[in-house]
């Protein structure tokens, strides 16, 4: 019944137990469980072994180990993270360490504080976990992790059973949980990031695009059935062979590799002449790309994040996109890109290296003097194409460093939309046609669940444009001229090798097929509406509420919610609390003893002590006297004796005996004189 | 600097003190009387909660924006369970045998609560000193925890101001209460004092021994009181149980002693009554009978368990 303990060590708190401490092993190996995914096994191979010690220590009530133990081998910790990554920050290395810095803080739980110390520290643990993952089942397993910390720190500050830890820690979590969703929506957010990101930061971004581009490297992305971005059309959908998504525009050409500089910047263009074409506002999610441009449908006209048009028409950024981006954009379709051609951008559109692929530098040059008309050169090279057995594919033979355009043309003739637009847009400035080349995504499939669409990796293009009299800048896709259905239908239905696509690229249909894009419905939701809140969308949420402009109104709504929210756990609990209490068994007796004495005529009086009751009943039945003293006596002692002097059975006795006590509505006639005479 | 901080602390005993006057049993506190700030670890969680902020912020993480959230609103509701585990609470009875000055007074304190929320980890202690007893309390039980509290001086001793305090739910946030009941037990005088036990009333002091013990017939063992010369103890008597064991003679034939205090040599009153506290004590275990004169009040000569509890409570308050 008493379970007092009393401490004399400290005024605070108690030093955990050896269960205590078992169970802070049993939640770091918990909490650390998803970091064996990625992180080095050697990592494992020493946290595992120092956690397992302790366990088996913490069960067997080993002494924990010394000073000169534990500076060893914090030190080779230190040792073999500087060994393993070359450094101890940056985002592996740095939760490596944290690993086996926990691991060994095992070793010297000695307090209460040190406890809370390393349940501070598994926190940030679990926080860890998010830079390599955001997935849904992550979502989960910040639930399951954030519950089994808090009962930690319950099993800490209580010693309780661990039912009624995990219990209490659930109840906390979810009373908590409406105050976490009111910060998580209101809470200033300012974009990130403070101090820059460590170079293997994002490690699990996807490749995509990148700044330049030479044979073989879209390939590489077609292998890839990674999403690249959702798209919404709020405009009504747009036809399969409108589905150009602009990314970089590359103007440089080293001989072989096409690639963008800083200097793009300076040049002047990417305008649109309003009126012209139909425009079609599209809301985009971008997953992270490490890079500072944003992908739109062709051709973008603004975006409404603070964003900048360049001459290639691409809207770019301040600074790389490494987290998944929400914005909407208005692009034209159809209309006429800079009507005007500036003259250092025509300079540049004409550049070649001074030498190198000679055999296509005459065929241009006799297009050149042939048909002289930019139009017309365009359809020769789009004949050529046509004409000559040109293939599609994935898999197309080595070509010379020097001479790549050379070989595609004139001996392999089989490429990758790479090898057809890097080849044109060089014919093109050969026969004096200002051309660049534009790379980014073709192509679209709608998802199965909400109204999004869905462009993958996979989905990656290249293509050209050459700029003409009257016209502006025009697209053309020479991939089109040799694999039509790669623009209409996607890559899979124009590649003949279609095996080493990756299955979301080529299968549609299967079940599979279904539940997987299911999945991506789900998964798109949570990256749209929860990933993907930051700044950005924080404040179109704050416009949505009412709230707009400005901190102020945000941060008094915030307080106040979280207040009045605070209010009613608060008075939940005392409403909780108040109702049916039930009474200490020996109380619930004695008032079941008095109870039935109020019926047959001997209510107790408020101000009657158990003694005195029985005192009184004794001196009106004298039947009752010896068992209602006895009663009395044992009640009083049970309540108000100190509880050290009273036994468990004493009180089983006296609740047994208050049940058995029946009295009669009058004295038994027989037994009045033998007591009476007595 | 030291005559500052001992201001501060002057301040902080009066603050307390205005703020739980002694009052009768039962005492419950109130909402309004349950203090509560953050403990150290609270304010390292905060920092690390700050920590895990700007680390969201950099990678621009929204699950661990949730984790960070989710764990700052764990810990502003804990705060409302601390407050809520000690609000309620019912400090019922107190028991506390009469002891002599200079032991250690226990307080036998029942504590309960009419609600049905169980009381987790509550500590409970005198206000700034001994130990500390850690109790749960389910709805309807009672619980007894005993603080002890050095009696140093003789007559009405009030019970010491409990401290009951709590850092449950999760150790971030420490409520407390302070409970001055206006409980008194009554602390005799120190048993102390060397003089030998006065003769009886009738008897002439020159030409009769006095009564004293270890003169006479051999009547058997008893527990050390204090007080008692080293020389009566039976060491061999003594390693056979666990507490000291003191020969005890008597003579038969004695009258009924009387205490006075003039009979007592010293002239401090203290001591004097210390004197007549341990004559008593002795007398009572010796089985004389014995009569105490304490100011103008005559007790006695009697003998038994009520006269002796007579004559101390008479000596405490005199």
């Amino acid at each position: 019944m008493n379970s007092a303990t009393t401490t004399t060590t400290s005024r605070f708190e108690n030093a955990p137990d050896a269960g205590q401490r078992l169970r802070l092993i049993v939640c770091l190996s918990l909490i650390a469980i998803p970091h064996a995914l990625h992180l080095p096994i050697w990592v494992l191979g020493l946290a595992v072994p120092i956690m397992t010690w302790q366990f088996v220590g913490a069960l067997r009530e080993w002494p924990l180990p010394g000073r000169w133990v534990r500076f060893v081998l914090a030190a080779a910790a230190f040792g073999a993270v500087f060994a393993g990554f070359g450094r101890v920050n940056g985002q592996e290395a740095g939760v490596s360490l944290l690993v086996l810095l926990l691991a060994l803080k095992l070793c010297e739980i000695r307090t209460h504080r040190d406890a809370m110390v390393f349940l501070s520290l598994a926190c940030f643990l679990l926080a860890t976990q998010f830079l390599f993952s955001q997935s849904l089942a992550m979502a989960l397993y910040l639930v399951v992790g954030t519950w089994v910390l808090v009962a930690a720190f319950v099993d800490i500050a209580s010693a309780g059973t661990p039912r009624s830890t995990l219990g209490e820690s659930a109840k906390l979590l979810a009373q908590a949980l409406p105050v976490a969703v009111l910060l998580f929506v209101l809470f200033p957010r300012i974009p990130g990031p403070i101090w820059g990101l460590p170079s293997d930061a994002g490690a699990q971004a996807r490749t995509g695009l990148s700044e330049s581009m030479s044979p073989g490297s879209l390939t590489n992305l077609a292998l890839d059935g990674g999403v690249a971005l959702r798209a919404r059309f709020v405009d009504g959908d747009v036809p399969p062979a409108q589905r150009y998504w602009r990314g970089p525009v590359l103007w440089d050409f080293d001989g072989r590799t096409w690639s963008r500089n800083d200097a793009d910047r300076r040049l002047a263009g990417g305008r649109v002449e309003p009126g012209s074409g139909r425009r079609q506002r599209v809301d985009i999610t971008l997953e992270p790309t490490r890079h500072d441009w944003l992908i739109a449908l062709d051709v973008p006209l603004a975006a409404d994040t603070s964003s900048t048009l360049n001459a290639g028409a691409t809207l770019s950024v301040e600074d790389d996109v490494n987290a998944r981006m929400r914005y909407s954009t208005t692009s034209v379709v159809g209309g006429v890109l800079d009507r005007e051609l500036d003259a250092r951008a025509r300079r540049r559109a004409l550049l070649l290296p001074v030498e190198g692929n000679e055999r296509a530098r005459r065929l241009a040059a006799r297009w050149h003097a042939q048909y002289r008309e930019p139009a017309r050169i365009v359809e020769a090279a789009l004949q050529r194409f046509r004409q000559q057995p040109y293939r599609y594919t994935l898999s197309p033979p080595a070509t010379r460093e020097d001479a790549s355009v050379d070989d595609f043309l004139f001996d392999t003739l089989a490429g990758f939309c790479e090898h057809y637009a890097g080849a044109f847009t060089f014919l093109m400035r050969a026969a004096g046609v200002p051309a660049r080349v534009v790379t980014g995504y073709q192509g679209a499939e709608r998802a199965t669940v909400g109204d999004y669409w869905l462009v993958r990796n996979s989905d990656a293009h290249a293509w050209s444009e050459v700029w003409l009299a009257g016209r502006g800048w025009v697209r053309v896709d020479p991939t089109a001229a040799v694999a039509p259905g790669r623009i209409e239908a996607g890559v899979a239905a124009s590649i003949a090798d279609r095996s080493s696509l990756p299955y979301m690229a080529r299968a549609s249909g299967a079940t599979w097929y279904r539940v997987q894009m299911l999945w991506d419905g789900i998964n798109a939701g949570w990256n749209r509406w929860f990933l993907a809140y930051g700044p950005q969308l924080q404040q179109r949420m704050l416009d949505l509420l009412g709230l707009g402009g400005g901190w102020g109104r945000p941060l008094l709504a915030l307080t106040a919610g979280v207040v009045a929210l605070l209010a009613l756990v608060s008075v939940g609990m005392a409403w909780r609390s108040r109702r049916a209490v039930d009474p200490d068994a020996v109380v619930a007796a004695w008032r079941s003893v008095c109870a039935r004495l109020a019926r047959i005529g001997y209510p107790r009086r408020a101000d009657e002590g158990a003694r005195a009751y029985a005192d009184r009943i004794a001196a009106v039945r004298a039947d009752l006297a010896d068992d209602m003293q006895s009663l009395a006596a044992q009640y009083t002692r049970l309540r108000y004796a100190p509880a050290h002097a009273s036994r468990p059975h004493e009180r089983d006795t006296f609740i047994r005996a208050a049940r058995a006590f029946r009295p009669g509505k009058r004295a038994p006639e027989r037994r009045r004189p033998s007591r009476s005479a007595s | 600097m030291a005559r500052l901080r001992r201001h501060a602390r002057d301040l902080r005993a009066r603050f307390i003190e205005r703020r739980n006057p002694p009052s009768g049993l039962p005492l419950t506190i109130s909402r309004r009387r349950v203090y509560i700030l953050p403990t150290r670890n609270g304010a390292v969680f905060a920092i690390l909660l700050l920590v895990m902020l700007l680390g969201a912020t950099n990678y621009s993480n929204s699950l661990a924006f949730a984790l960070t959230f989710w764990l700052a609103a764990i810990a502003l509701v804990s705060m409302h369970h601390a407050h809520a585990n000690l609000v309620g609470l019912r400090l019922s009875t107190i028991h506390a045998g009469p002891v002599f000055a200079g032991d250690t007074l226990k307080f036998d304190i029942t504590l309960d609560h009419a609600n049905a929320r169980r009381r987790r980890a509550l500590r409970i202690s005198a206000d700034g000193q001994g130990a500390t007893t850690q109790v749960d309390i389910a709805p309807g039980e009672t619980q007894t925890v005993t603080v002890e509290h050095v009696a140093s001086e003789r007559g009405r001793c009030m019970c010491p101001r409990l401290r009951v305090e709590s850092i449950y739910p999760v150790g971030l946030f420490r409520a407390w209460s302070w409970l001055q009941p206006n409980t008194q037990v009554l602390v005799y005088p120190r048993c102390a004092g060397h003089d030998r036990l006065p003769g009886g009333a009738g008897a002439k002091q020159s030409s009769r021994r006095l009564v004293l013990l270890g003169t006479d017939e051999f009547l058997g063992h008893r527990d050390y009181v204090a007080g008692d010369s080293p020389r009566h103890i039976d060491w061999k008597a003594s390693a056979r149980s666990d507490d000291l064991r003191v020969r005890e003679y008597a003579d038969r034939q004695s009258d009924a002693v009387c205490l006075t205090e003039d009979r007592v040599s010293a002239a401090d009153r203290e001591t004097r009554l210390s004197q007549l506290a341990r004559w008593v004590v002795v007398a009572d275990r010796a089985g004389v009978a014995y009569g105490l004169q304490v100011n103008t009040k005559q007790f006695g000569p009697d003998q038994g368990p009520a006269h002796r509890v007579a004559c101390l409570r008479a000596l405490a308050v005199a």
